[in-house]
């Protein structure tokens, strides 16, 4: 069997090719649209304004989602690849938590673009915040972390205005979204 | 068709009792155009006069499914003659009558499309394998399990399409003719978008002039076809005027004075006030499109899509939907990727294909499988280019006719690039159907949650959206 005079191909094999690949399109959209557990974040909206990071919430709405990095562009509403628009626009505060382990001890760069505040804690400890409301800005430390796991918990808030959080961190001189894996640093599934 | 033939549309008629009609009655609440469809087949049963915007036929049939199967017969609707969109359904009130025909004639369809297919192709094997691409949409299957009109047209349109093929390279009697326009006229007779069916008779045609040159005989079976789709369409019309033998609540919508009067005389089944009756249903539905809001892309919510996004699958519509907790339940109005990419394979090939004989004097393997594909390429087209001039709104759902269309098209494509092989069998070629064939079937199954109000979370719910312009959009 051929196609046309060519002679080189078997055009049943091209149907053949085209079955599988349809399998395969089948399979990766799938998985490619399958959540990993990575980070958990868990919003909450309050009906009281929230000026800066402790400012007491009244909670009105709790909805947790998992997401696989930390990006939430900056915008109107709040909105990650995953969901789309989550309808989030002000007064809310989101907690993610993540854990990760490092192949070796080292320091670590992490960067965090926010609109409004944020508090960042590693293991429990605190390693950087902005605790006021702001325009999409960047804050980043450094730190040095030990060999094995760690948790990462990140508390976000959004008052009024726009909004988005991004967060990066850096191994060596390569930066990766929170979430996705490094060279040395993986993040863990829960 | 021999036993085996038999066994395999019995076997498709099987496993479409399950996809299309099995629990129909569920969720037992109204979705997208139910509220209108029911309010209008209720004073049906009430004889109440009423103007809609679709021709009557597909609303009859709703009426008549709640006059065989009266599930609510204690059950008062009375309110439904006042309005012509109900905002509350009675508690309890069961949708078993009123969905009955749609959802029976798109389980019928199932035989309807094998039998095109059959009479394409002249392969059992091939046909049951293409059927599933309309057994397995799950577009058609959420959509034609409610009191809606599409799959009663499609009823009607695969008839006329089954019809013409059966009866293209054979020489025509003025009965195959006037069998035809019946087809066509009841179609036409359940929603105008199936003046496509038209073109069948233009084919018919161009086919007998190639074949025995310009007769007599193809304009009188052209004239028999005409007074046969009038002749229904019109008996449908004068059905539809004699039920409607009361004013309720002065609801006269656009009646003249005259056919008030008729309606008082208790004259709507003489027809000798026919015309005057008809003149005005016609100017209302005029009217009534005219009122339809256009498309509006930038309105917040909007479900309306533009045709041309329509082949992609643009844009998938929330019908319904109920939330318990962290799970929600849909009737989403989203196809099945899989049979929707296969159909759009086929007519950007088939295309590929009349191009290539008509521009570049490609050799025609197959003279009637081409011209076959060169005519649902043409219907394809026309009804996508016709659909184009309209500037009310339209929605995804108006794309079925072409979509079926590019359902044979795809079966087509393949029968015409690999007939000698699925003649004789080839392991490799039939291996590569099923393989086709048999990710359809997961692909339906793993969409079915929208398609039979099964329960998801968000996760699970975004796991199927695998291209964001379908716009799915989970409840949360």
């Amino acid at each position: 069997m051929t196609t046309g005079n060519s002679k080189l191909f078997d055009k049943r094999y091209g149907l053949l090719l085209f079955a599988i690949a349809l399998w395969v399109w089948i399979g990766y959209s799938i998985a490619s649209h399958t959540t990993r557990h990575i980070i958990k974040a868990t919003i909450i909206q309050s009906s009281k304004p929230i000026r800066s990071i402790d400012d007491p919430l009244v909670p009105i709405k709790k909805e947790v989602l998992w997401i696989d990095k930390l990006y939430f562009p900056k915008g109107n509403e709040l909105r990650h690849p995953l969901y789309g628009y989550l309808g989030y626009r002000h007064d809310f505060v989101i907690h993610f938590d993540a854990k990760f382990s490092l192949a070796k001890k080292g320091p670590v760069r992490f960067i965090i673009y926010s609109d409004d505040g944020f508090r960042l804690k590693i293991d429990g400890k605190e390693v950087m915040e902005y605790p006021k409301d702001r325009p999409f800005s960047k804050s980043e430390k450094e730190v040095v972390l030990s060999k094995g796991e760690h948790t990462l918990h990140i508390k976000y808030f959004q008052g009024f205005g726009q909004l988005g959080i991004v967060g990066y961190y850096q191994e060596g001189s390569k930066r990766h979204l929170i979430g996705q894996d490094g060279e040395a640093l993986r993040f863990e599934e829960q | 068709m021999n036993k085996r033939s038999f066994l395999l549309l019995f076997f498709l008629l099987l496993m479409g009792f399950f996809t299309y009609f099995y629990n129909y009655w569920n969720p037992p609440k109204q979705f997208w155009d139910e509220n209108y469809h029911i309010a209008s087949a209720q004073k049906y049963i009430d004889r109440v006069m009423f103007m809609e915007p679709h021709p009557p036929l597909g609303k009859m049939l709703i009426a008549l499914g709640e006059v065989l199967l009266h599930p609510n017969k204690n059950i008062d609707k009375s309110s439904f003659d006042r309005t012509d969109y109900i905002k509350h359904f009675p508690k309890g009130m069961s949708f078993a009558g009123y969905r009955l025909f749609p959802a029976l004639f798109a389980w019928l369809n199932v035989a309807l499309f094998f039998l095109i297919l059959y009479e394409l192709t002249r392969n059992d094997w091939l046909s049951f394998f293409g059927s599933f691409l309309y057994l397995f949409d799950n577009a058609l299957i959420v959509h034609s399990r409610a009191a809606m009109l599409e799959s009663i047209q499609l009823f009607f349109i695969f008839g006329a399409i089954w019809w013409f093929v059966k009866k293209y390279d054979s020489p025509k009697s003025l009965k195959d003719y006037l069998i035809l326009g019946i087809w066509s006229g009841l179609a036409i007779a359940v929603k105008a978008n199936s003046a496509i069916v038209l073109l069948l008779l233009f084919l018919w045609l161009l086919k007998d002039i190639q074949t025995i040159g310009i007769k007599l005989k193809e304009f009188v079976g052209a004239g028999v076809y005409a007074l046969g789709a009038a002749a229904i369409f019109l008996g449908i019309f004068y059905l539809h005027f004699a039920l409607g033998q009361k004013i309720m609540d002065h609801r006269t919508y656009t009646a003249s004075p005259k056919y008030q009067q008729i309606i008082k005389n208790h004259q709507t089944a003489n027809p000798a006030n026919f015309l005057v009756m008809l003149r005005d249903n016609l100017k209302y539905m005029e009217n009534y499109e005219k009122g339809v809001p256009k498309l509006n892309l930038c309105k917040p919510g909007e479900n309306g899509s533009l045709f041309i996004g329509w082949p992609l699958g643009i844009k998938a519509i929330n019908y319904r939907w109920e939330k318990h907790g962290s799970q929600v339940q849909y009737v989403y109005l989203q196809g099945n990727p899989v049979t929707w990419m296969l159909g759009l394979i086929g007519v950007v090939l088939s295309v590929v294909l009349v191009l290539a004989v008509w521009i570049f004097g490609l050799p025609i393997k197959n003279r009637r499988t081409f011209e076959f594909i060169a005519s649902f390429t043409f219907v394809y087209i026309s009804y996508m280019i016709a659909v184009g001039q309209i500037p009310r709104v339209m929605y995804l759902y108006h794309y079925f006719i072409p979509l079926t269309i590019s359902y044979i098209l795809a079966v087509l494509v393949l029968y015409y690039l690999f007939e000698e092989q699925i003649t004789k069998g080839d392991k490799i070629v039939w291996g590569s159907i099923t393989l086709i064939a048999a990710a359809i079937v997961f692909v339906w199954w793993f969409y079915s949650p929208f398609t039979y109000y099964k329960p998801l979370n968000t996760e699970q719910f975004n796991k199927r959206v695998w291209f964001d312009y379908w716009q799915l959009k989970a409840i949360r």
